[in-house]
């Protein structure tokens, strides 16, 4: 019983971090300035981080937005590893709550999205032009195409955020059934 | 043991750590810098532009990967893998295309990039898309479920909860693959308006601006939603499946 429920977890875990890659790959809408891209990924990263708490929040982020990176846009890899997984995670830290109220909920997924959007920002704005003195393969973004990325990421964040709400608030009920 | 679902060729290795290599060596060029930092400029003709250049070491690693996959999983199964990418990667190309005519942003999302920046870095993503993107799909036909847990079993003497829980990802990895593609026909035929030119009826293209942002935040929402309860229903008969592979491997009737 016990490693059937276990199993069912991970099952459930490994379809959000295959959710994320999958979304993520299949709705590619570029941005020219930075060769990033926009995309409905984050919808099941912050679900992930309030159901499921904040070291499953990070995995899914991590995983599953840096392996859908890994097909087309190596270079996003470093950033979008980091910047999804502290998502997920800190989502999932302000939400652990045995009965966390719909404010709180809101607050983590909105927490979430301000940390992708910052995340990103800090990344093209700072560290790639830093790390592409040395090496090449990172050298594709500056600050002012990075200030140009905020409008799609910030789009991407409240649909993030809606979409993360709605899917806690559907299957939470599930959860608690269980 | 049932061969018929195991490929031939090159990944038809016996020992499932020869095959993880033997996949990883395949799949390493395309998840580094490796191609990236291979320049074959020098060696060209004077004008060849350079975005064309960029490409040519992705096109000759996609010569040796797609013939590792030809040999292993046939010409259809090939075939198989690029109508997945395909569509992907046309998608991605059409979008880059579309975005910078976009009235008002499409400018301003170009940032300090110019035309041939955006140009050079299309063809490069619409390449790498087209080779990189059938590889984990090559990677998962080449462990189906039931002889990943028997190769499990052959060499730990029974099934690890590990080996259950890998068999489990590269299952449902699989499902949500299925799920996807019929799902996006299903809503392609849900908002043929969207899709769809010859279908598109509003009166006025103000009228269209205005209601394209709560309608993609709704459509964002409301697609991810039912793409999470395809994908979840599929877990129940995925486990019931695994212990039914289980303890038909366990009873000795599907061994070698």
């Amino acid at each position: 019983m016990v490693e059937s429920r276990g199993r069912v977890n991970f099952a459930l875990i490994t379809t959000f971090v295959i959710l994320v890659a999958v979304t993520t790959t299949i709705i590619r809408i570029p941005v020219p300035a930075t060769t990033g891209y926009f995309n409905l990924g984050d919808i099941f990263i912050i679900g992930a981080g309030l159901l499921f708490g904040p070291l499953a929040g990070m995995v899914v982020g991590a995983i599953g937005a840096g392996a859908a990176d890994l097909f087309g846009y190596p270079q996003f890899v470093l950033a979008t590893v980091v910047t999804k997984g502290v998502e997920g995670l800190l989502v999932g830290l302000v939400a652990q709550n045995r009965n966390p109220k719909a404010s709180r909920i809101w607050f983590a997924a909105s927490l979430g999205a301000a940390t992708m959007v910052v995340g990103y920002f800090v990344f093209e704005a700072f560290v790639y032009p830093f790390l592409g003195k040395w090496m090449p393969f990172f050298n594709i973004t500056n600050f002012q195409d990075a200030v140009v990325e905020l409008v799609p990421n910030a789009v991407q964040g409240v649909i993030g955020a809606v979409g993360g709400v709605g899917i806690w608030r559907a299957l939470s009920a599930l959860r608690s059934e269980r | 043991m049932n061969t018929e679902n195991i490929p031939r060729g090159i990944m038809r290795i016996r020992r499932l750590s020869l095959r993880f290599a033997a996949l990883f060596l395949l799949i390493f060029p395309s998840l580094t810098p490796l191609l990236n930092m291979v320049s074959v400029l020098p060696y060209l003709p004077a004008g060849v532009p350079v975005g064309v250049a960029k490409t040519l070491p992705y096109i000759g690693y996609g010569g040796v990967a797609f013939s590792i996959i030809v040999w292993t999983v046939g010409p259809a199964g090939l075939v198989r893998l690029l109508a997945a990418a395909i569509p992907i990667a046309m998608a991605v190309a059409f979008a880059r295309a579309v975005v910078p005519n976009i009235p008002l942003i499409g400018q301003f999302l170009q940032g300090s990039k110019t035309d041939e920046d955006v140009a050079a870095a299309a063809l490069l993503q619409f390449v790498t898309m087209l080779i990189v993107i059938p590889l984990p799909l090559f990677a998962v036909q080449c462990f189906p479920l039931a002889e990943f847990i028997l190769r499990f079993r052959q060499k730990f003497g029974s099934i690890s909860e590990t080996g259950i829980r890998v068999a489990i990802a590269l299952r449902i990895y699989s499902a949500v693959i299925d799920a996807i593609a019929s799902f996006w026909r299903a809503w392609v035929e849900e908002n043929p308006g969207r899709i769809l030119p010859r279908h598109r009826s509003e009166a006025s293209s103000m009228q269209k601006f205005l209601k394209f942002p709560l309608w993609f935040i709704g459509a964002g929402r409301t697609w991810s939603f039912a793409l999470l309860i395809y994908a979840i229903e599929q877990i129940p008969p995925l486990i019931y499946q695994l212990d039914a592979t289980i303890s038909k491997l366990e009873n000795g009737r599907g061994g070698e």
